[in-house]
């Protein structure tokens, strides 16, 4: 039986010809395909590699649901320790965009995993610079509202 | 590389431990708004509570407050007292991300060791003189309302001292309500606990008579003592109603010296603290922290460095923003006033310095 395909199109107009299980675990995507049958899916906020590394992510956590024993391609622990690896690998201008892709396309466990990986980088970071710095954030307080914050907080910043 | 919207930021931020979460306060103006902001502080409490994430441990000793997330044993962090009168500080009671302190019966507060946040509690007057009250006989609960959503403070106190001879001993019962910031007096009481009050010079003990919460309750248990009855009792407050009540239960599995526990957030057991799936942490003499491993049995002890002194009490707390990030009004001013004065100094020193040169 062969699979049903979807095309999937980037902000570059590369195509990625995808199975629909593994498209499918993106909520927008599901929805889109329910509604444009057989239809080409521009994602036009996502760049090529973006979208190859979500499509990765999706391969690897699509349930096959067409029966035979082993209904899971992965057991849940190996899937954990591959997605450890998976964000580990991705620098990280590219990490936010995945989130930013797991956000806009609704994919929960990939969201998940980018987050997870955000909040470790912030609480690893030895000042609010540096969190400025990695994640691209503007101070707009002067220097006296930022003293006053800390002494509010009345904590070792 | 692009900004993240603020739907995504408050996801990642919901991951993180109160106490980074203070520090990223300063940011920007949007993460601070979101860090205060009542919705995001009850989900981030909320995620917290379900994940079992960021466990601390919070250690006192005569001096000083210790948290200790529960994952990093050996990096304790040390908390100014916030209550600093001279006297003994007491932690009665943790929920939420909040404990409760006090000093005396008329000088309490509620305290986020995350945030450092405190409230300082009104003062609820005596019913009667406080040379008729010793430690003992007084106890306190601290506990979530769910049904109002609100934090409450109980206090019973009752005298060592007869009114006269006909009568039992005096007692009083007060709850304190953080929505209204104000005491109430709990007058009607069921007749049983009318009894016990009046008969028996009333003697609960949880570990420091203090109350544990359970299925929106506090509870008290009551020690044996020899020639009365009530042994198999637990005092109740419902934290809802704002009713005492008493809970009986199986005379089997009384033993002497007994405490009382929750496990799994409902049930009011008889193993004290946290349960981690196959593990329970237990405190035994002291303050000092055990895990029973539930399938072999057998104890480890959890070592916390901490270099000084002894330890007099632990508490599990959780890391919340309950009470939100902006500390002590009453000691920012005080604090300003140090550093104006330190500044003064340091000109000083600078121009001695200068002089000397």
């Amino acid at each position: 039986m062969s699979k049903k395909m979807i095309v999937l199109k980037s902000s570059e107009g590369v195509s990625f010809v995808v199975e629909e299980a593994v498209a499918r675990q993106s909520k927008i995507i599901s929805f889109l395909v329910e509604e444009f049958p057989d239809r080409e899916l521009p994602l036009t906020n996502m760049t090529s590699e973006i979208l190859r590394k979500t499509i990765e992510y999706c391969k690897k956590h699509v349930v096959e649901d067409d029966g035979g024993g082993d209904s899971s391609s992965s057991s849940s622990g190996d899937l954990k320790e591959w997605d450890v690896k998976f964000v580990a690998e991705i620098d990280q201008p590219r990490l936010m965009d995945l989130l930013m892709a797991a956000n806009y396309l609704d994919i929960p466990s990939l969201l998940d995993v980018t987050c997870q990986k955000v909040a470790d980088t912030i609480a690893a970071c030895n000042d609010e610079k540096e969190i400025r710095a990695t994640f691209n954030i503007e101070n707009d307080f002067t220097e006296e509202e930022v003293e006053a914050i800390r002494m509010e907080n009345q904590y070792p910043i | 590389m692009a900004t993240l919207p603020m739907d995504t930021v408050a996801d990642v931020f919901h991951r993180l431990p109160a106490t980074t979460l203070v520090r990223c306060r300063v940011l920007s103006k949007p993460c601070c708004s979101l860090i205060d902001s009542p919705n995001f502080i009850a989900s981030h409490l909320k995620r917290t509570l379900e994940t079992g994430d960021h466990i601390m441990i919070l250690l006192r000793t005569h001096l000083r407050l210790r948290t200790v997330y529960l994952d990093a044993p050996d990096k304790p962090s040390i908390v100014d007292h916030p209550l600093r009168t001279g006297g003994f500080t007491e932690v009665f009671g943790s929920v939420n991300g909040i404990i409760g302190l006090t000093n005396s019966p008329t000088d309490l507060a509620l305290f986020n060791p995350s945030t450092r946040k405190i409230h300082r509690l009104p003062v609820a007057p005596l019913d009667f003189p406080e040379s008729s009250i010793t430690r003992e006989n007084v106890f306190y609960g601290l506990g979530h309302d769910s049904v109002s959503d609100d934090y409450k403070v109980v206090r019973m106190i009752q005298s060592k001292d007869r009114v006269d001879e006909s009568y039992g001993y005096p007692f009083e019962v007060k709850v304190f309500s953080l929505k209204s910031n104000k005491w109430k007096r709990i007058d009607l009481l069921s007749e049983d606990v009318e009894i016990l009050f009046d008969n028996f010079y009333f003697q609960l003990l949880y570990r420091r008579g203090n109350g544990v919460l359970a299925g929106n309750s506090l509870h008290w248990i009551l020690i044996h003592n020899q020639g009365h009855f009530g042994m198999n009792t637990i005092l109740r407050f419902g934290l809802a109603t704002e009713e005492l009540g008493l809970v009986s239960f199986s005379h089997d599995v009384y033993c002497k010296g007994m405490d009382i526990g929750v496990l799994d957030g409902c049930r009011v057991g008889w193993l004290p603290m946290l349960r981690d799936r196959s593990k329970i942490l237990m405190e035994i003499n002291n303050g000092k922290l055990f895990w029973f491993d539930l399938a072999c049995k057998s104890f480890e002890m959890l070592r916390i460095n901490v270099s000084e002194g002894l330890q007099l009490n632990a508490e599990v707390v959780v890391s919340s923003l309950v009470l939100g990030c902006k500390g002590d009004p009453g000691r920012v001013g005080e604090k300003k006033m140090v550093q104006k004065g330190n500044k003064r100094r340091d000109d000083f020193l600078s121009r001695g310095f200068k002089l000397k040169l």
